[in-house]
């Protein structure tokens, strides 16, 4: 083969070779989703992208939490306000309740301190789920306990923070959820509990453990 | 022109030179030194782009500096002009020219593979399957209808910065979709004040924010407002959202299509499911020791069970899926994440490292048969002279 052929057939393999690059913009498929039979719901309409994706509540920059003036109960537990929440007094068992918004985007969060038995944790979690409508077999019961965040408040106390919206990953954003943490103290137990809907809950995530580490035992 | 013209071409000459070989051998030695260290602080894919696929970058923002890839171009003309003007076609030169030739092959295997390979991966829930593998870096804005089963028939645009602007045609009854806005990375949010009034979101998010590119771009969440067209007179403004799990329902004409933002998908021409994930770890730890996907391939009629492990990749037509990470949501279910590599010319190093091995083998023998011929001849001439090789020796 002569030289100049060798040289345009270089050429054409190289200008074969550099059309792969991949330009096309249309494109049409067909697109086969089998979802998983142990997926709790899975729309075949939905793909999971960012599970562990967060959404902030407002553009604002983070939301400094408030400090209260001090506000005691009988059982000399203070917190700080995250901003934003509107602080009730609390009634029944309820130290104190926060809450935000109206209606749907109404978020609830209340303080609870029992003294003596509360319930082991697993009971509680099972409590938890009922409200929310959830049920859990044994064994992802007990995974989902033992994937439980754990936090230290500023104050040195140690708990555990349950977050429901794991659990509805599949599910709508505007079903019922809920957030809790769980500290065990020698004189009993302290219970955080904000519920909403899981877009509500989400959002609020970032104050509610704001709230969760403020809180001190005097 | 004939090819004793083309070796005395003073072209080829200067770029056969041998300083040229050596000083692209130093950069190449600098460069990969330097992309390897600055992995640590830019990332694998930053570094990657910089140092390795570009043509020049600047040094310390100011100083320009060869990329690899101008590096690689350069050695290969020089190899290329080296054998044209230097190498003697002869049967006793036959191993250096097929390791050269062999050398040319990385080159072209190099260049295919840099062109034409396809990343993405692959994540799977025991129990499911997909005929898509979602790119890394890359977004496509994804428009189907609902069907019955889990088939969907998706039309895609690749989506980037340069999008903004375009009217992307969707369907033939006219429902076509315009990019107002489009952030590479965004950050979405709940708050009551709405960016734009009337645009639509199922997720509820209102507003969006452009944010600085993270290191690694993988990490990335873009966003932006689209506007839903449907002939002249409807109108609907969409807000999209990478991070979204569902898709933008838009009803036209009593006509649902769903809208969403989302990672370029790859097909395969087959099924992939993951029927077993097993993973185990080191002792008293939480240290994964080994983990294996146990997948099933459909296609057709055709079905085959096939384990997946660190290091025993599933290659299967061009497609190569590598065991590459795995997750356990807080129900303990497990999910396996494959990387997924289609790459037609995979064969090209395996046919480039063969022939060098020839080449060496050829090349080795030969001067070894050379060199006892060589010998012989002395042996012989020797006698004739009327000396022994002992008494030579003496």
């Amino acid at each position: 083969m002569k030289v100049r052929y060798q040289i345009c057939l270089g050429f054409f393999l190289v200008a074969t070779l550099s059309s792969c690059e991949n330009n096309e913009q249309k494109r049409f498929y067909t697109e086969i989703v089998v979802p998983s039979p142990l997926a709790e719901r899975q729309d075949s309409t939905a793909v999971l992208e960012h599970p562990e994706i967060f959404l902030p509540s407002t553009a604002n920059d983070e939301p400094s939490p408030k400090q209260s003036s001090d506000l005691k109960s009988g059982d000399n537990l203070t917190w700080a306000t995250p901003s934003g929440w509107k602080e009730e007094l609390g009634h029944g068992m309820r130290l104190v309740t926060f809450v935000e918004g109206e209606g749907k985007e109404k978020v609830e969060v209340s303080i609870v301190k029992l003294a003596g038995a509360a319930g082991d944790l697993q009971a509680n979690v099972v409590r938890w789920l009922g409200q929310i409508k959830l049920e859990l077999k044994d064994e992802e019961l007990a995974s989902f306990i033992s994937r439980a965040k754990g936090i230290n408040t500023d104050s040195g106390m140690a708990g555990k923070i349950f977050d429901f919206t794991l659990l509805q990953k599949w599910s709508a954003a505007d079903l019922d959820s809920m957030m809790t943490a769980m500290f065990e103290q020698p004189d009993g137990v302290i219970f955080v509990k904000m519920t909403g809907s899981k877009k509500i809950v989400l959002s609020e995530q970032k104050k509610f453990e704001q709230l969760c580490h403020s809180l001190k035992i005097h | 022109m004939k090819y004793s013209s083309l070796r005395q071409n003073k072209i080829f000459l200067v770029l056969s030179s041998l300083k040229i070989t050596v000083g692209c051998l130093l950069l190449l030695f600098i460069l990969t030194f330097w992309g390897t260290i600055a992995q640590v602080e830019n990332g694998l894919f930053v570094a990657q782009q910089r140092y390795f696929h570009s043509f020049f970058f600047l040094a310390s923002g100011r100083f320009p500096f060869p990329g690899a890839q101008l590096v690689l171009w350069v050695l290969f003309v020089n190899l290329l002009s080296a054998a044209i003007t230097r190498y003697r076609f002869e049967w006793n030169n036959l191993g250096i020219l097929l390791i050269h030739f062999g050398l040319l092959t990385y080159f072209i295997s190099a260049f295919v593979t840099f062109h034409c390979v396809q990343e993405s991966q692959l994540t799977l829930m025991e129990g499911a399957g997909s005929n898509v593998s979602t790119a890394y870096h890359d977004w496509e804005l994804a428009v189907w209808q609902k069907t019955e089963g889990n088939k969907n028939g998706v039309i895609a645009y690749d989506i980037s910065r340069e999008s903004v602007g375009k009217i992307f045609l969707l369907t033939g009854d006219g429902f076509n979709i315009k990019v107002e806005e489009y952030y590479p990375n965004a950050v979405a949010y709940l708050s009551d004040v709405k960016q734009r009034p009337n645009t639509i979101n199922d997720s509820g998010i209102t507003t969006l924010k452009s944010t600085p590119g993270k290191r690694d771009p993988e990490k990335n969440i873009p966003g932006g407002i689209f506007e839903a067209q449907f002939g002249q007179s409807q109108v609907r403004k969409l807000l999209l959202y990478g991070g979204e799990d569902y898709p933008a329902k838009v009803v036209i004409q009593d006509r649902e299509y769903f809208v969403q933002l989302r990672k370029k998908r790859f097909v395969m021409p087959f099924l992939l499911t993951l029927k077993d994930f097993k993973m185990e770890v080191h002792p008293n730890t939480q240290v994964a020791k080994s983990y294996e996907s146990l997948v099933q391939v459909k296609n057709g009629d055709m079905e085959r069970d096939v384990l997946i492990s660190m290091n025993h990749p599933l290659r299967y037509k061009n497609f190569t899926f590598y065991q590459a990470s795995y997750a356990i949501d807080a129900l303990g279910r497990e999910m396996s994440t494959l990387a997924v590599v289609k790459n037609f010319g995979r064969v090209l190093p395996y046919v480039a490292s063969l022939i060098t091995f020839l080449g060496l083998v050829t090349h080795f023998l030969g001067m070894g048969f050379s060199k006892k011929m060589g010998s012989t001849v002395r042996c012989s001439e020797l006698r004739r002279s009327g000396k022994s090789v002992k008494q030579g020796s003496k």
